[in-house]
């Protein structure tokens, strides 16, 4: 007993050890090379084996002997390599050799002998054999088994799934290149780490699990939360424009010593680790602003950290440190606004703890560590003594409000290389800054450093007057091409072309040679004097050919699987019209080794209509030169071209537009012109009002970029100015006026501009608010009309005051009243701002445009009249008065102009919905209301511009140089509380209503919103948030917008659920006719997610206990299958199981989620006997198997019909190993003296190949003997009963003395009886094969046994 | 080298005595080693035999077992022989039976012929026969 105690305790305390123990089988690199004398054996009993599964081995030609290898993996077959062969590897180099294959090597090979052994890993899928004499350092690692030969001098380890057998020397160990990342990607190694954030949607971080090899998802406070930086990316750019960039990025805004944590995947603890940040900070960097990375430990100075510490705590005037413990050094002064980049080195020197720390500030991205950190701390508290690791978390403390600290993204590992991922820059980049081109070989700049100067040809030059980014920083110059002859070339561009798996090129163009036959090119590689794309190249093309478009862009491409340099290789046509003219364009396309072509308009990919071509694998090839404004058919560039760049990958979308994006300072650059806005009349006796000055940044006549940086403007005539000149501003002049006592003509002019502009002639004219250049010319008259229109709201009606003035004689300076009296006075009107109008401005039934009015002016020549507009915009209005009579000659004139803006704004929503009928907004308020549309979706929102009468104001989102346009702002009706979600769309120019048709002030466009509930919409002016420079405009809000409901619900299996064995054990195992239910608490699980079209979660749907959750748990159809998956009955069909189930349960898990759980009593039975077709239905005996079984989600739909695409979706429970058994209870015979009780033993069996076995693994069926039913007809006299026993079987048997226990009938009271016991149909049989399932019976025989009465003799042949 | 005949006269029985002793026991260690392996060939047999006869047994029990229950009521008839090999982890391992039977005259003649080590030097047969009506 107590051996029995203790066996069960050592099983215990195995077990335990087992569950402990288990997880280090799970090959950490460290487990894989442990061995204290070198050589790691058997590793496949172990489990210690390395994770070849993903080795793409490949059968490459070994380099020959005394070949040196630069950094990489390597992957050759298996060779001959001849007695003395060598490899050496390269200075600081890393070189993994993957050998397909069992290897034998000769004798006498060196491999690496001049390098250390963490430079180096030889892995064979097979046995390896090294002859004698080899001289290796490195690891070796082999899933046979290795030999080595005699007098091998190895320096690293060796490793063998198999055996090792080595001669008469051993290695010197030195495992240091597993720690140092030799092994990465072959084993569960705790780094490296590393999450850029890109993944996540906007919101908090708290659960978010991307990146890669982290042990679990984020935790977060409030203090951080995910922001979408893609139109402000992060971005660190080293000196080779190789780059880091961020365009979803962690911000952290207030103060937690946990802000954001996050585990590894277990335990570091290597002598050396990187960390590195990719940050940013805006706000006020005040003393002591602090954001630390740190690990394990995030209390201040508590473990060994990095990151932005302003103004070293105070006092200082450096920024980000690096610490030990509380004390640190520190680096750079911070810019608001800059990223940077900081790398951390943490590495311990003689003890087991972590004892130097190095931060480098936007280091190169090198492939190791620049020798000099910016800053380096080497002292620590006792208490800080870290040796390892497993957590990683952000430190924020006295951040103020409107601070904010970026980070791009983190990354932790034991290589430099590991944290410090950077994208290439450009192979060549052609920024045309160069300030004019003569063909001197060279002169075309290549800004990357890597002196791939090119040459223009044909009379090319720069400009820089209508940059693709206008102002400073941007675009700066750009090459002009005349398109019959210029282009610039680099005739050394093959070296670097050819032979590249991928390539991205792009450019900003501008095409002036419009659409007619328009083939020119951006740029050839080739002679195009066959005019085929059959060379590398990207150029337009007016009539698509391929593709049969339109307008479209073609790239081209030729590879090394071509091998007709005459025909295209693989070219790309895009779809129609992607062509401009008379504008700029970013046009980029990529090529990869797949042979995939795309193109990119403006930093968007854009379709292809059609493709040419059977090649674009492997290699680009045949690049004879870079021909920039060249095109395939030979026809040249006609316009500009600037930002050229060729990079050696395929740049995703958002890359290609943060190139495009891309802008620099300028370098003399000035602004395109003045332009003088004026009056065209004026008085002597009054200043003329209203001049302008501008600077244009763009040559267009819209001004519709002003130059940024402030410049002084003298301008003409000298005098009479106020303010006096020169004029100094940035963008545009406050209003100026302009005096002069003698009637005539003034010109308007510029003197002199600070800065040179870059256009000829350097300044424009435009009067009274016309775009139409005029003469510069203001006519100063003796006498005319003052009146002032205010600004006002259209359709409101404005009482105008007019007053004829002229010159006092004695004072030319001063206006005096001209006449009195009932005057004839002729308007006119001019639509400034539209320019164009349909809606008369008038005065009560007057038209005055042309019209006269009848003015009664007071003896102050004053008279008034009322003026109404209904449309918006800018008008101007003239007043005109031609005497007659005494005041014959007499021409007076006066002009106002006034902006009428709209009076509000109103919105319409609608959805248009399949069939093409369109579905207004239903408006509901609350859960009851109807269904507008699917979170996500698009759907029609129109808007009205209106006046004061109600009416549209058709000119409104007509202006120029900037059309005014609305905005909406979406608040959450309900659910309160739930997610605001995200609202998106925008609308399309004025003039388009919803239902296509053009009506002005009316403007349609298509908006969707993530979220489920109801909407509430506000518009209001977009932009500047002011109609034409006046006042802002109301918008009239929508209150209710909606019901959304989910486009679609996401159905997984959480949880496959458990079944329960009829026994468990080591043989756990089932039984056919005995119902089967779920282990306690593994019902099986679903997880159902509600979500958008766009495929994120719908969170309102589960917010506020469900207000919005129309999903109930009878909306889960599930489907029990009538058979096994797999087995089959007797007669080969499949096996039948029947099933009893009830509905489950579906509770909110929140943020849209709901789980669904399986109804803990449903059973189901692997019938034992068929109930179909009918009675005479054979049981099914068939020998054991494993169950297979599904049931299926057939259907989640809710009642609002949304549904899931998942369906249906099988649901297969685990049986473990159990197998299904046909078992039966036997109940054996017994015989014996009546005058003594019998016992009838029993036992269950199951059938098997050999028949009826017993079932030894049946120790929990309990029974009571009491159902055991007695026919005692056979006992001649007395009779007999059975003392009832409850007890349970024992590995299948009855146990001694708990059988069928039959009372003595007495004496002479001899017989049969037949005893049954009724049992479950599982432990039924059909003993009699009649068909039926009977209870087991057995027969006692009380008095002599006298055989089988059949039986005529039984005896032994002896003969 | 040679004795030296000269020295001194050699005297005693030792030798003979000594050799005699060894011859004798030799000759017992002999017999008794023979006997062991006799007994030992003996038992072996005679363990053979009994499995034999099991086997016997067990063949004709199964035979008359299936007979019994294909008759019911009837007479048992039939024709036929069938052939059993016990498996290798049973106890009548190495052992087979082939039974045959044959009905004359309404009697059923079960020959039952059991056999364990066939072809090996302690190879045993032992048969059984029963008849039925």
């Amino acid at each position: 007993m107590k051996f029995r105690q203790f066996t069960a305790k050592a099983f215990v305390v195995l077990i335990a050890l087992f569950v402990l123990v288990a997880p280090a089988w799970a090959a950490q690199c460290s487990d894989v090379f442990s061995s204290a004398d070198g050589m790691n054996s058997d590793l496949q009993t172990s489990g210690n084996t390395l994770d070849l599964s993903g080795v793409p081995w490949t059968n490459n030609s070994w380099p020959s002997s005394g070949t040196t290898l630069s950094s990489g993996d390597y992957y050759y077959g298996t060779a001959n390599l001849g007695n003395g062969y060598q490899l050496s590897i390269a200075d600081g180099a890393r070189v993994r050799i993957f050998i397909n294959g069992s290897q034998s090597f000769a004798n006498n090979i060196e491999i690496n002998t001049n390098g250390e052994p963490e430079q180096f890993l030889l892995v064979t899928n097979g046995s390896l054999s090294l002859g004698n004499n080899p001289v290796i350092n490195g690891q070796l690692y082999t899933t046979g088994a290795l030999s080595v030969g005699n007098n091998a001098v190895i320096s690293g380890g060796l490793a063998a799934e198999g055996s090792i057998g080595i001669g008469n020397t051993d290695p010197t160990v030195d495992y240091s290149g597993v720690d140092t990342g030799l092994l990465n990607g072959l084993c569960d190694g705790v780094l490296p780490v590393f999450d850029n954030f890109e993944s996540y949607q906007p919101g908090t971080i708290e659960g978010e699990n991307g990146g890669s090899n982290w042990g679990g998802a984020w935790s977060g406070t409030n203090d951080q939360t995910i922001i979408d930086t893609s139109d402000n990316p992060l971005e660190f750019l080293d000196s080779q424009n190789r780059r880091i960039r961020s365009a979803t990025t962690l911000e952290i805004t207030g103060n937690n010593n946990e802000a954001a944590t996050r585990s590894l995947d277990g335990t570091f603890s290597g002598d050396s680790v990187f960390l590195s940040a990719l940050v940013r900070f805006t706000g006020d960097p005040t003393n002591n602003d602090f954001v630390g990375f740190w690990i394990n430990e995030s209390g201040f100075g508590s473990s060994p950290q990095f990151g932005l510490k302003v103004n070293e705590g105070s006092g200082g005037t450096e920024d980000f440190f690096v610490r030990l413990d509380q004390n640190a050094d520190y680096s750079t002064d911070i810019e608001v606004g800059e990223t940077y980049l900081l790398v951390a080195q943490y590495s311990k020197g003689s003890e087991d703890y972590f004892s130097n720390a190095k931060l480098w500030v936007n280091p190169e991205c090198g492939t190791s560590a620049p020798s000099a950190p910016s800053a380096e701390d080497s002292g620590f508290l006792a208490s800080n003594r870290i040796s390892e690791f497993s957590q990683f978390g952000i430190r924020s403390a006295n951040l103020g409000n409107g601070d904010a600290f970026q980070i791009g993204q983190v990354a932790i590992g034991t290589q430099w290389t590991d944290v410090v991922r950077c994208s290439p820059g450009p192979l060549v980049e052609y920024r045309m800054e160069q300030a004019a081109f003569d063909g001197t070989p060279g002169e075309v700049v290549d800004s990357t450093n890597n002196n791939r100067n090119a040459t223009s040809v044909g009379g090319t030059q720069t400009l820089i007057d209508n940059p693709a980014i206008a102002g400073n920083p941007g675009t700066c110059r750009y090459a002009d091409f005349e398109g019959s002859n210029d282009r610039i070339v680099d005739e050394d561009a093959g070296d670097y072309l050819n032979g590249l798996e991928a390539v991205t090129v792009m450019a900003w163009v501008y095409n002036g040679a419009g659409f007619d036959n328009n083939d020119r090119g951006i740029f050839f590689t080739g002679d195009s004097t066959n005019g085929r794309d059959n060379r590398f190249g990207l150029r337009y093309d007016t009539d698509g050919y391929f593709g049969g478009g339109d307008n479209v862009i073609k790239a081209s491409v030729y590879t090394s699987d071509c091998n007709n340099p005459a025909a295209e290789c693989w070219q790309v046509e895009t779809a129609s019209n992607v062509m401009t003219e008379d504008a700029w364009q970013h046009v980029a396309m990529t090529w990869t080794t797949s042979g995939e072509i795309k193109v990119y308009v403006d930093g968007s990919e854009v379709g292809t209509s059609g493709t040419q071509g059977n090649g674009g694998t492997g290699q680009l090839a045949q690049v004879d030169r870079l021909e920039i404004g060249q095109g395939a058919k030979g026809q040249r560039w006609q316009g500009n071209i600037d930002e050229f760049r060729i990079f050696g990958i395929a740049l995703t979308e958002a890359e290609i537009m943060a190139e495009m994006n891309r802008a620099f300072p300028c370098d003399g650059y000035g602004p395109s012109h003045i332009r003088l806005n004026h009056p065209s009349t004026g008085l002597t006796c009054t200043p003329a009002q209203g001049i302008t000055v501008e600077a244009c940044a763009n040559s267009d006549d819209n001004c519709s970029e002003k130059y940024a940086e402030e410049i002084t403007v003298e301008l003409e005539p000298a005098s009479g100015w106020n303010p006096a000149q020169p004029v100094t501003f940035t963008g545009a002049s406050e209003g100026l006026s302009l005096r002069t006592t003698t009637e005539g003509t003034v010109t308007l002019g510029v003197e002199d501009v600070s800065v040179d502009t870059t256009s000829d002639p350097g300044y424009r004219c435009y009067a009274d608010g016309s775009n139409v250049e005029s003469n510069c010319e203001i006519f100063f008259a003796e006498s005319g009309f003052l009146f002032d229109i205010p600004d006002h709201i259209s359709g409101e009606e404005q009482t105008i005051s007019i007053q004829a003035v002229k010159d006092d004689e004695t004072d030319r300076a001063q206006c005096v009243p001209a006449f009195e009296g009932e005057k004839d006075v002729e308007f006119d009107t001019v639509y400034q701002n539209p320019a164009t109008g349909t809606l008369a401005v008038t005065s009560g039934l007057t038209d005055l445009t042309g019209n006269n009015l009848t003015l009664d002016f007071d003896d102050t020549a004053t008279a008034t009249f009322p003026l109404q507009y209904s449309d918006v915009g800018n008008v101007l209005l003239k007043a005109r008065y031609e005497g007659a009579g005494d005041e014959q000659d007499l021409v007076m004139t006066g002009q106002d102009d006034f902006v009428a803006r709209p009076h509000h704004f109103e919105l319409q929503a609608s959805v248009v919905e399949t069939g093409g009928n369109r579905k207004m907004n239903p408006q509901a308020t609350g859960r009851g209301g109807d269904v507008f549309t699917t979170a996500g979706s698009d759907f029609d929102i129109q808007v009205k511009a209106v006046n004061a009468s109600g009416g549209a104001t058709p000119n409104f989102g007509l202006e120029s140089p900037d059309t005014e346009g609305v905005k909406l702002e979406a608040t959450r009706f309900a659910p309160v509380p739930g997610k605001d979600g995200i609202f998106s769309g925008s609308f399309d120019p004025f003039g388009i209503d919803c239902d296509g048709g053009s009506n002005g002030g009316f403007a349609c466009g298509t908006f969707s919103w993530s979220e489920v509930g109801i909407l509430s919409l506000t518009p209001s002016l977009d932009g500047d948030e002011v109609y034409l420079s006046t006042e802002n405009v109301e918008g009239v809000r929508l209150d209710h917008v909606g019901r959304f409901i989910p486009h679609r619900f996401l159905v997984a299996v959480a949880n496959h659920g458990a079944m329960k064995p009829v026994c468990e054990g080591n043989n756990a195992y089932f039984a056919m006719g005995r119902p089967v239910g779920w282990r306690s608490g593994l019902a099986p699980e679903l997880s159902v997610t509600a979500v958008s079209e766009g495929g994120t979660a719908t969170e309102n749907y589960t917010a506020n206990d469900g207000e919005f959750q129309y999903l109930e748990a009878g909306d889960v159809e599930r489907n029990y299958a009538v058979s096994d998956n797999v087995a089959e009955d007797e007669n080969g069909n499949p096996f039948p199981v029947g099933s009893e189930f009830s509905g489950g349960t579906l509770d909110r898990e929140g943020g849209g989620v709901m789980n669904y759980t399986f109804a803990s009593s449903d059973t189901i039975t692997y019938l034992k006997k068929e109930s179909a077709p009918s009675d005479q239905a054979l049981p099914v005996r068939v020998l054991p198997f494993v169950p297979d079984y599904s049931v299926t989600i057939s259907e989640v739909t809710d009642s609002d019909e949304v549904s899931s695409p998942e369906t249906p979706l099988p649901v297969e429970p685990d049986f473990g190993s159990g197998e299904m058994r046909y078992v039966r209870l036997v109940l054996e015979n017994a015989y014996g003296p009546e005058t003594s009780g019998l016992e009838m033993p029993f036992q269950a069996e199951y059938f098997t190949s050999e028949g009826f076995v017993r079932n030894s693994d049946a120790s929990c069926w309990s029974y009571d003997t009491s159902a055991v039913s007695l026919d005692q007809t056979g006992l001649s006299n007395g009779s007999t009963s059975v003392t009832e026993v409850s007890d349970t079987l024992d590995e299948g048997r009855s146990p001694a003395g708990s059988g069928v226990l039959l009372d003595a009938p007495g004496e002479d009271n001899r017989g049969d009886v037949i005893a049954t016991f009724a049992v479950p149909v599982w432990l039924q049989d059909d003993f009699d094969e009649d068909g039926v399932l009977e209870d087991p019976s057995g027969r006692a025989t009380f008095g002599v046994y006298r055989g089988n009465d059949r039986i005529i003799y039984w005896q032994e042949v002896l003969n | 080298m040679y004795l030296n005949y000269y020295s001194k006269k050699q005297e005693g029985a030792g030798l003979p005595i000594a050799l005699f002793i060894v011859t004798v026991l030799s000759l017992i260690v002999v017999g008794m080693s023979q006997l062991q392996e006799s007994s030992g060939s003996a038992i072996s047999l005679q363990v053979q035999s009994q499995r034999a006869f099991f086997a016997a047994e067990s063949g004709a029990q199964v035979v008359i077992a299936d007979l019994l229950k294909e008759a019911g009521e009837d007479p048992v008839s039939g024709s036929d022989s069938e052939y059993i090999e016990f498996p290798a982890d049973n106890g009548l391992a190495g052992c087979e039976v082939t039974v045959n039977y044959s009905t004359a005259n309404d009697i059923t003649l079960v020959e039952s012929f059991g056999v364990c080590g066939e072809g090996a030097p302690d190879e045993a047969r032992r048969t059984v026969e029963v008849r039925l009506r």
